[in-house]
């Protein structure tokens, strides 16, 4: 059987459950802290051939207290202790499974900049970057590369408390009148030189296989930043997209020094033709990316889930 | 409009060609654009090409008519330039589905006593999805009810219901069904005083009222331009498959389990034999395999991949190759007329002793 760890409700996820289900093996979903024993269960019966794991699915106990902090550090604390047992199972039994996915618990989270590096190392080329920490050296950038946007560094931002909502983790461009208003000095902030585009390119990477679209958000103003804002109305154009040789290659080089057999990466194509990579995410969502392109990658993965594994 | 740098289709736009016309299918906006034998072969036969380079093929003597012909294009969104057309391959049409039987069309009348349990059993161990309910008579809400009761816990995730007008039920009664069984996603009343529609609170629930009469399964199989469908899975299933009958099962009036209820075959009755059974019987898959192209006249149709097909009620009873009866639509002379009225279809219509047109 193949154990099964997302989000509930994920169309993605149903479709891999329905392919793997029709070559004929079970599945056993699990995202409850208590289906922990029922996973060691299994796994003692030897029961468990394969594992896909797509997003945070967890649930965690919630603790009925009226100090909402406590409730906060108790959770934290019961999260933690679940994570430890799932990283040690990860680490031990279902190790040489054949598995998709990655658990999204931190320690396996990417390093923006060490990707970055690694990207540069290949010959790939990044838009110019920096990690600012004044606001001088915030405006010097914006003169020299004209265009400036701000990226989290690490996952975004997403606080949500009785008195304010602030959530992020979409790129913004930071204009001269934004940074008139900031202070001095600030905390470390990756500022990335916004580089024109005609047309982006996301590929999805699983286990030496690409599969790319590229995504047409020009003629819609306001996802010319960011293409996942995009408009209900005209979607976005999105159709199938060769990479050139010699990029898929450096790709497969750039994924295996990350020790990743799975993730999306997003380029963007300059008005020169020339290809800028800008980032690698490793709980990439492939849904829309199969469908767009009729790649039935769902297909794939449940098939590979299903084959003999690498022991 | 750029002059100068080759041009290139959206994989996800893909014209066809018809006897006396042609279309450009938007498969990812849902919409059907009609354009002449001229502007499909300048798509087709001049992708890649600069405007300036096709003007020059014509001889720059309809400049004007090339130059408008891409103001269309670009406004709709239809093609792009690039210097790099060759990194733009065409859109795979491969179609595929992990199971057997997708979808599942059980009729009602006041006669049909069926084990709904057993039924949603069946559909069940087939992994069926997409249930569509079509009562003739009115019954009452607890026939509805036992049936929504015995989905519940089974593949099938999406319920359709187009039932009879039941005078002791009214819209809130169908909203409260709606709102409280989730996997119903539409429900539709035929034969109701007035045309109403709504949304339940609670799920948004299409509900509506329709003024028409569904007497018995011989009301199905009309083909209409808005029950066109413009997306990537319909017009990849539509190159090798039958875009009514593929992956379907049915359950008529009577019991009888058959690829549509309109068909003649039978492969079994379900208080004697259980659907996955059914579907085994030899024959049970004749139909999936006759696409559009294998059909007389759609086959030249330029909505051949958009439409839906009915091979239950066909222009030649017995040839399971012609056209759908209750298509009123002409390719080669692009004119819909009403199909019933049709001199050319009488015998056909009186074959299938279609006395009541709905
Ligand atoms: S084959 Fe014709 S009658 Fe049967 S379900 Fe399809 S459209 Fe209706
Ligand atoms: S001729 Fe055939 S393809 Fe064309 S509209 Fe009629 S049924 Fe559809």
């Amino acid at each position: 059987m193949v154990l099964i760890h997302s989000r509930q409700q994920d169309d993605t996820t149903i479709e891999i459950i329905q392919w793997i289900r029709s070559i004929g093996k079970k599945t056993f979903r699990v995202n409850k802290v208590s289906d922990l024993e029922d996973i060691s269960l299994e796994v003692s019966r030897g029961n468990i051939e394969a594992v896909y794991l797509n997003g945070s699915g967890m649930l965690y106990p919630r603790i009925e207290t009226t100090d909402p902090l406590l409730q906060y550090h108790l959770r934290e604390y019961l999260k933690n202790d679940a994570i430890a047992v799932w990283q040690y199972l990860f680490a031990t039994y279902l190790k040489n499974l054949n598995a998709f996915g990655n658990l999204p618990f931190p320690g396996n989270m990417l390093n923006k900049l060490n990707v970055l590096e690694a990207a540069k190392n290949l010959g790939l080329a990044i838009p110019g970057y920096e990690i600012v920490y004044k606001r001088d050296r915030m405006n010097e950038l914006k003169e020299t590369w004209e265009r400036i946007i701000c990226k989290p560094l690490a996952d975004g931002v997403s606080i949500v408390t009785d008195e304010v909502i602030i959530t992020g983790q979409y790129t913004e461009e930071i204009s001269s009148k934004d940074i008139a208003g900031f202070e001095d000095i600030f905390s470390p902030t990756l500022i990335q030189q916004l580089v024109a585009k005609i047309f982006e390119i996301r590929v999805f990477f699983f286990r030496e296989k690409l599969y790319s679209l590229a995504l047409f958000s020009q003629s819609d103003r306001t996802s010319q930043i960011d293409s996942r804002l995009n408009n209900l109305k005209s979607p976005q154009r999105q159709v199938p997209f060769i990479l050139p040789d010699e990029l898929q290659d450096k790709i497969k080089l750039l994924m295996s020094e990350l020790t990743l057999d799975y993730g999306s990466l997003d380029f963007i194509v300059t008005p020169e033709n020339n290809f800028v990579f800008l980032e690698v995410n490793p709980y990439g969502q492939y849904g829309f990316l199969s469908k767009s392109g009729n790649f039935y990658i769902e297909k794939e993965i449940a098939e590979y889930l299903c084959t003999s594994s690498k022991l | 409009m750029r002059q100068d740098t080759p041009f290139k289709i959206f994989a996800n736009c893909i014209p066809v060609k018809g006897a006396t016309r042609s279309v450009f299918c938007d498969l990812q906006r849902n919409k059907v654009h009609l354009i002449p034998h001229a502007l499909y072969t300048i798509v087709t036969e001049h992708q890649g090409c600069t405007i300036k380079q096709i003007k020059a093929a014509f001889e720059n003597k309809y400049d004007e008519y090339i130059d408008e012909y891409f103001q269309f294009l670009e406004g709709e969104e239809l093609i792009f330039y690039t210097e790099m057309p060759q990194l733009f391959p065409d859109l795979d049409l491969k179609w595929d589905y992990p199971f057997e039987i997708s979808n599942c069309i059980l009729d009602l009348d006041g006669q049909s006593n069926f084990d709904f349990t057993s039924i949603l059993l069946g559909l069940n161990q087939l992994d069926c999805k997409y249930l569509e309910v079509r009562g003739y008579t009115a019954l009452p809400m607890s026939v509805y009810e036992s049936l929504l009761n015995a989905a519940q816990n089974t593949t099938v995730t999406s319920i359709t219901l187009i039932l009879a007008d039941n005078d002791d039920c009214d819209l809130e009664d169908w909203e409260n069904l709606c709102d409280t069984y989730s996997r119903v996603c539409g429900v539709t009343i035929h034969g109701h005083a007035e045309q109403l529609s709504r949304h339940s609170a609670k799920f948004s629930i299409p509900i509506k009222t329709v003024t028409r009469i569904l007497n018995d399964e011989t009301c199905c199989g009309n083909i209409k331009e808005h029950y066109f469908t413009s997306n990537t899975e319909t017009f990849a299933e539509a190159q090798k498959y039958n875009t009514c009958l593929n992956r379907k099962i049915s359950i008529d009036r009577g019991g009888n389990i058959k690829n549509c209820p309109s068909l003649p075959e039978r492969f079994g009755n379900i208080h004697s034999i259980s659907l996955p059974e059914a579907t085994k019987q030899p024959g049970f898959k004749k139909y999936w395999g006759i696409g559009k192209d294998q059909i007389a006249v759609c086959k030249d149709c330029e909505f051949r991949y958009v439409c839906t097909d009915c091979r239950a009620y066909v222009e030649e009873p017995g040839n399971i190759y012609s056209k759908p009866l209750k298509c009123g639509y002409d390719p080669y002379t692009c004119e819909w007329v009403e199909w019933s009225t049709h001199p050319m279809k009488q015998a056909a219509i009186e074959h299938y002793n279609l006395k009541t047109l709905c």
